[in-house]
């Protein structure tokens, strides 16, 4: 198998999972009532203003969030288990900048997460190779210090390797763009859609209207903790005078 | 910068609201977790003070010194001196880790001494209500022991409570100036602040000791009053004459040296995050890969290296106090010795779970077994402090002519070693959550004080090694402790209730 290829494992498509009448309580936020499907070769773009969920979304499906109701799945297993198989085929880039292990160098985590990922399936090496290979497609040379003095750039460009070094056939990442420069964005729009291209589910988090009209396949717009319109985002727009953004606005205003 | 002058307090008291509310809103802290954190904090201190009062009566720690004056008041208003100092550094430690929102305040125009003085506010206040809380059975024991009127003894505890705070404060914004300019170092200002308690702790219980053993009257205190204001008070001061007076001078002098220390910015500890240069590289290729991560990673972290550092130079401190004590006394110093390096060595294990998340460690994120990992942690920061703690032993062994007293102290470094690991794992202090730290400390020190003076009690013996092998073999039963915290947790963190997040809910995370 080459450092490229995705193994077996890993390939879940075309329905790489589901949420069904999800419901999550944190405080006097309520995410749901949601049900989604999450398609394999597919970019969906989870679309809303601050606060709508997203973020919250995206953790109940890597089940890192207590789950009031409903059924979330990811390749016929629930995330909430934890289970080492399903962690094989997931990977997630938070919108955190600091949840890495400051004290490694970026080669090291990426070590770490290969390490972690070979208890299942494939080697560290094929996964490291991977790993460089990413990086250099995302023009980053990682230095050998310690990701505690790494830009926040430098850090979401190591934690992006750190989620595709397994080739995993599901990826979330949220907010994708923040921290990148223009070239590290461009650059990890192509990674994205050669992943799509190769089967991968790839969920994004976002509220950047425009990059979701132009980079996704389909878009879930949310809006206090609802989905109020899903679909491509041509399909979004009603009137002939409209265009996507109004679309958008007219979705989370309920009008 | 022109403000009325009517305007500060008040400006001062919001600055100290802001901080309270921090404290209050931290990651992970809900109100009703706070409550429990600081009802923790203050039986840990009231364990930690009885057990520690117990422990000297019940030890033949101080037979040789008993002379005119009673041990136990003077390690008790010591006592108070030093543990008032010591939360007052913690505090203060605590409130360091809301950088993010005091260099938002730092662009506001304010004047820096009077924005120090409003974010230090609180944790004056906290210290103080600590204090209080403290106070009452305090004073009634200094009541009985010396037969003091009890204004005197209240005035004598909160002399040395107050003292001990300033001198918390001074030392902390001290340690803080010096090392501000130092991006590498400066933030760890709380760690060295610490180191230094440790060495102003290790000198006054010395000279106490000197002291009292050379038959000490208490009008000769004055002669010896270097880091023994406490005990001034306790014994060579009439709280009528002239000597409260030059104490209440001492008290003021402390507070316009705090004041004047707070004129600086570098008072605010406005530090650059560090930048740890890698020596020891993780490969997964190596055996027990997460051991050596978890090594590699408390080797890198500059607060546990300069932990590491303080404390291998409290341990010098200590050999040199050890070989200067008469032959007869000795053997009772090298228990406290062995008792006091352990203390510090557990360190490590208390602020190991700290350094990663504490809601979603790596170790959640990457799949690996909480108990396996927990396990690692507690074995990677056993190893460490055995580095210096053998050493030590070896030297000590050495100076009192007892080779058990090398396999006493790896024994009795098992047991604080896994309870530091579960305070450490329950209560997560460290990076994120400083203000814990002091609780958690003060915990480990009770629950290894209650342990030993409970075993004793059974065995019937306080000899080193028998009552350190017993309380290694408890530990060693209990060392899957940690691991079922954090298992706890990560149940919490998923919305499973197991066992232990119904019983201990402060053991789970706020999702």
């Amino acid at each position: 198998m080459s450092a490229l290829t995705m193994h077996p494992l890993e390939r879940q498509a075309p329905n790489a999972g589901s949420v069904a009448d999800l419901f999550v309580e944190i405080g006097s936020f309520t995410l749901g009532p949601l049900s989604l499907q999450l398609r394999g070769s597919e970019i969906l773009c989870l679309l809303g203003p601050n606060g709508a969920g997203k973020t919250t979304l995206l953790r109940a499906l890597l089940g890192l969030i207590p789950v009031a109701r409903g059924r979330v799945e990811i390749g016929g297993r629930r995330p909430r288990d934890r289970e080492a198989r399903m962690l094989r085929t997931i990977g997630a880039v938070s919108d955190d900048p600091t949840d890495l292990v400051e004290e490694l160098t970026a080669e090291e985590l990426w070590e770490l997460h290969s390490y972690a990922h070979a208890q299942v399936a494939g080697t560290v090496r094929e996964m490291m190779a991977r790993a460089r290979v990413l990086a250099e497609q995302l023009d980053f040379a990682p230095p050998d210090s310690p990701i505690q003095g790494y830009s926040h750039g430098m850090r979401k460009k190591t934690q992006i390797v750190a989620a595709m070094l397994h080739s995993p056939a599901m990826l979330m990442i949220d907010e994708p763009r923040n921290g990148l420069d223009p070239i590290g964005i461009r650059r990890l729009e192509q990674l994205l859609r050669e992943q799509r291209e190769a089967g991968t589910a790839v969920i994004v988090a976002s509220h950047d209207l425009y990059w979701a009209e132009r980079f996704s396949d389909r878009v879930c717009v949310l809006a206090h903790g609802r989905v109020v319109g899903t679909g491509p985002p041509s399909t979004m727009i009603e009137a002939a005078d409209e265009d996507f953004s109004d679309a958008f606005f007219r979705l989370v205003s309920g009008e | 910068m022109t403000r009325h002058r009517s305007a500060t307090p008040a400006l001062v008291l919001k600055l100290a609201r802001v901080v309270l509310i921090g404290w209050l809103r931290r990651p992970g802290a809900g109100p009703r977790r706070v409550l429990i954190l600081a009802m923790a904090a203050v039986a840990a201190l009231l364990a930690g003070s009885a057990g520690a009062a117990v422990w000297l009566a019940a030890t033949e720690s101080f037979k040789d010194v008993q002379g005119g004056v009673g041990v136990l008041p003077i390690a008790l208003v010591v006592g108070v001196f030093l543990m008032t100092m010591l939360v007052s550094i913690s505090v203060q430690g605590a409130g360091s880790a809301l950088n993010p929102s005091v260099r938002s305040l730092v662009a506001l125009p304010i004047e820096i001494r009077v924005l120090s003085f409003g974010l230090g506010l609180p944790g004056v206040a906290l210290t103080i209500a600590l204090l209080a809380l403290l106070s009452p059975p305090l004073v009634v024991v200094l009541v009985g022991l010396t037969g003091y009127g009890l204004a005197h003894a209240v005035f004598v505890v909160a002399t040395a409570g107050l003292l001990g705070l300033l001198a918390g404060r001074i030392l902390f914004t001290l340690v803080r100036r010096a090392l501000v300019g130092s991006g590498r170092l400066a933030p760890l200002s709380l760690t060295f602040a610490i180191g230094g308690w440790m060495a102003v702790s290790a000198l006054s219980l010395w000279r106490v000791r000197e002291m009292l053993a050379a038959g000490l009257e208490p009008s000769t205190l004055t002669q010896h009053v270097a880091l023994l204001w406490p005990a001034v008070g306790a014994f060579a001061l009439d709280p009528t004459g002239l000597s409260m007076v030059v104490v209440i001078g001492v008290v003021v002098v402390a507070m316009a040296l705090d004041w004047a220390l707070l004129g600086s910015a570098a008072a605010l500890g406005l530090t650059a995050p560090p930048v740890v240069p890698v020596r020891v590289r993780f490969s997964s290729t190596r055996r027990a890969p997460l051991f050596w991560l978890e090594v590699g990673r408390l080797v890198r972290h500059r607060r546990t290296v300069a932990w590491m550092l303080s404390s291998a130079l409290v341990l010098a401190g200590l050999i040199v106090a050890t070989a200067t004590v008469d032959a007869g006394g000795r053997a009772s110093m090298v228990d406290n010795a062995v008792l006091i390096a352990c203390q510090l060595l557990s360190y490590l294990a208390l602020l190991a779970r700290g350094m990663s998340k504490r809601e979603r460690p790596y170790a959640l994120v990457l799949g690996l077994d909480p108990h396996r990992w927990a396990r690692t942690v507690m074995l990677a920061a056993g190893a460490l402090a055995l580095v210096p703690l053998v050493p030590f032993l070896a030297a000590l062994a050495a100076l009192s002519r007892d080779p058990s007293v090398l396999p006493a102290g790896i024994a009795l470094m098992v047991f604080v070693l896994v309870a530091a690991s579960a305070v450490g794992f329950a209560l997560v202090p460290g990076n994120d959550n400083a203000g814990a730290e002091f609780p958690a400390a003060a915990a480990v020190f009770a629950v290894t004080v209650a342990a030993g003076l409970a075993i004793s009690q059974l065995i019937g013996t306080t000899e080193l090694l028998p009552l350190a092998s017993i309380m290694a073999l408890v530990a060693t039963a209990l060392a899957w402790l940690p691991g079922a915290i954090e298992a706890a947790r990560w149940q919490a963190c998923r919305g499973i209730a197991g066992p232990i997040s119904r019983l201990a809910p402060w053991a789970g995370q706020r999702s």
